[in-house]
């Protein structure tokens, strides 16, 4: 497939930890197609967010290791990328929503700052001192660049555009300020965009605006999004496709709406059982925790708190298999000669 | 900004240095011994210094004595030193100067190598930079003020004779403000600027060095905080290069506390410098200060805490301005 814009091929992650190596991503398959909009959803600590964080190069140095693995985007090969060259990559090629509005925007720098300093520096390689102190004095460069910050944060549609720029993240509201993360993320025109459960610290009224938004302008400027979150109607309303994660590892994956229509992997209708359902009823959630990483299940790692689970389970970890058309499920049940449930 | 920022620290200002001119009055008139006895000599009669105690004013209360102080503080009069025979304030006004150029100098060679030494350890947390510079702290703090100036005169006056040993340069500006280093350059005095410059290096770093390792460890600790925020992590993901980052987005953060450090710091060393002072024949009034206290004239005493303590309350002042500006939270709170 030619219109592959990331492939991120058996990754494997693993972090030094007090107790052992924590096996944090376990052989993770996935792609992003261009213009297309793909979700993780998983539960908190099922590895999503280290994900991203692989891809975008982003793992804290020395206490992480990336194991094996490739990381392909638009043919480059990221994982073999020496620091000078992130700076293509990063802001212009693949940006970043976050999800935190309190602890993203720098405290100290105002809106207008942290945004024009991302569209005049942003993949550059490096800036020298003087290039830096003569840059600043460059009044015209500086002057078009708040002109288009400003056009920015007008299109995230925060009020009063010109007066925000001047303004500190601790004059805004949370809503507001994840606004401007997300015209951050955005400002350097990406082709993907990764968004980090955006609107989750906010309260469901303005997460649902900042969706909105989100889906709008992935939708105009024509860049692929790559959503994280642990929400599935989130993840419903915004995807094509999903990838379904449990303890660092894909279990599921297909079109957000067979996946949806018809949950394979025990985990993934566990997930689906446990949403609330407007009739009053409580959903039924999942029994015990994610498992230990530096000492994981032998097998499946979902194996402990399956209902389904079998002694083939405990043997080795099952493949990705395809149950229907670009459906994967990776679970002993599907496997050859398994019939489904 | 000025109403509610700039102004109640102003106001605040009074009632602190009130308190600190009565506190230091009264300690420097019920110290042991009799100062003017001291100041007269052992020949002298008992006449004489009654005599003497009336002409001073010291026969009269406390408090009276207190209020007399006050009203010739207002016309800028420090009262009688026993020890020179002059009017106090001439005495600081002959010697603060010098030591208000010595600490500046100090002051501007720790924080100029302190904080760019402190950014480059933090960023390269546990690489030789940071175990280099950590060895460079460690030896500031651990020796004794005195000891380094005299290493430093042996090397450089004596063995190498690339700089005078002692004394504030041969070559005298014309008087201005007192500081050497700025009169020459404000009259454009070349040879006397090379002259005062070459004087105060020694001196400057000798009593820097403590600092400057504070000041680094300091802004090493919290740049290494900064390297873990999210915003942070943020502004590389945007791409931002690392040049920038670290030099804008993680220093303006970090150096916060620094400032408060830098603020104290250059209180602390206005009283201290006299050990410094001594070493190197400084006429400064740091050692100004410990003769008049051992020599018990107490009305110099008492001139030089209050030249302490309002360059002290004018640093913090200072400090509390960019404060301000370093950190627009501060304003709005």
């Amino acid at each position: 497939m030619s219109d592959v814009l990331l492939e991120v091929q058996d990754l494997n992650v693993s972090f030094q930890t007090f107790d052992g190596e924590a096996r944090v991503l376990n052989g993770v398959n996935l792609s992003v197609r261009r213009g297309e909009a793909v979700a993780i959803v998983g539960e908190s600590g099922c590895g999503k967010t280290v994900t991203v964080k692989a891809i975008m190069g982003l793992l804290p140095e020395g206490s992480s290791r990336i194991g094996s693995g490739r990381i392909r985007f638009k043919g480059d090969d990221l994982l073999g990328l020496r620091s000078s060259d992130w700076s293509r990559i990063r802001g212009h090629q693949i940006s970043m929503v976050f999800q935190d509005p309190m602890t993203h925007l720098n405290p100290v720098f105002s809106v207008g700052d942290q945004l024009t300093d991302v569209l005049l520096w942003s993949g550059q390689q490096r800036v020298g001192l003087v290039r830096w102190l003569l840059g600043s004095l460059q009044r015209g460069k500086r002057n078009e660049a708040r002109k288009r910050a400003a056009e920015w944060l007008q299109r995230v549609r925060l009020p009063d555009p010109e007066g925000a720029l001047a303004r500190y993240p601790v004059e805004l509201s949370g809503g507001m300020r994840q606004r401007v993360l997300i015209a951050l993320g955005l400002i350097t025109e990406p082709d993907l965009l990764i968004a980090d459960e955006p609107g989750t610290a906010l309260d469901v009224s303005i997460q649902d605006q900042i969706l909105e938004l989100l889906e709008d302008l992935v939708a105009t400027q024509g860049t692929s999004l790559l959503f994280i979150t642990h929400n599935l109607g989130v993840a419903r309303r915004i995807s094509q496709r999903i990838y379904v994660m449990y303890a660092g590892e894909v279990v599921e994956t297909g079109s957000t709406q067979e996946v949806f229509d018809h949950p394979r992997h025990p985990y993934t209708q566990g997930l689906l059982a446990s949403i609330p359902k407007l009739t009053g009823e409580m959903g039924e959630g999942i029994a015990g925790r994610i498992p230990n990483f530096v000492a994981p299940p032998p097998g499946c790692r979902f194996a402990p708190r399956c209902p389904f689970h079998t002694d083939q389970c405990d043997v080795q970890q099952p493949p990705l298999v395809e149950v229907a058309p670009g459906h994967q499920v990776a679970c002993t049940l599907y496997e050859e000669g398994a019939s489904g449930q | 900004m000025f109403r509610t920022f700039l102004l109640p620290r102003v106001l605040q200002m009074i009632p602190v240095l009130l308190g600190l001119s009565i506190l230091i009055f009264f300690l420097s008139r019920i110290m042991p011994g009799d100062p003017v006895r001291l100041a007269l000599g052992p020949e002298a009669t008992q006449e004489q210094i009654t005599q003497y105690r009336h002409e001073l004013g010291l026969d009269l209360p406390l408090p009276q004595q207190y209020s007399q102080y006050m009203k010739g503080l207002l016309t800028g009069h420090l009262g009688h030193s026993l020890r020179t025979n002059r009017d106090v304030s001439q005495d600081l006004a002959d010697s603060f100067p010098a030591t208000l150029e010595l600490v500046l100098a100090a002051m501007v060679i720790a924080v100029g190598v302190g904080v760019p030494l402190g950014v480059v350890a933090g960023i390269r947390k546990d690489k030789w930079e940071d175990q280099l510079t950590r060895v460079v702290a460690l030896g500031g703090i651990a020796m004794p003020r005195f000891w380094l100036g005299i290493l430093l005169q042996l090397l450089f006056a004596s063995v190498f004779h690339l700089l005078p040993a002692i004394g504030r340069g041969d070559i005298h500006p014309t008087q201005i403000t007192g500081l050497y280093l700025l009169d020459s350059l404000l009259t454009g005095d070349t040879p006397a600027f090379w002259s005062s410059l070459k004087s105060i290096l020694l001196p400057a770093i000798t009593l820097s060095l403590a600092s400057l390792a504070q000041i680094m460890r300091l802004t090493r600790s919290n740049m290494i905080e900064e390297t873990r925020r999210d915003y942070i992590l943020a502004s590389t993901a945007y791409g931002v290069p690392r040049l920038l980052i670290v030099a804008k987005y993680m220093l303006k953060n970090a150096f916060g506390t620094t400032l408060t450090t830098i603020g104290l710091t250059f209180g602390y060393l206005l009283g201290n410098a006299f050990l410094v002072e001594v070493v190197f024949a400084w006429p400064g009034m740091a050692s100004y200060g410990v003769e008049a206290v051992i020599g018990k004239d107490f009305n110099a005493v008492v001139g030089v805490t209050m030249v302490i303590g309002v360059t002290f309350l004018l640093t913090n002042l200072l400090v509390d301005l960019i404060y301000g500006w370093l950190d627009p939270r501060i304003k709005y709170s």
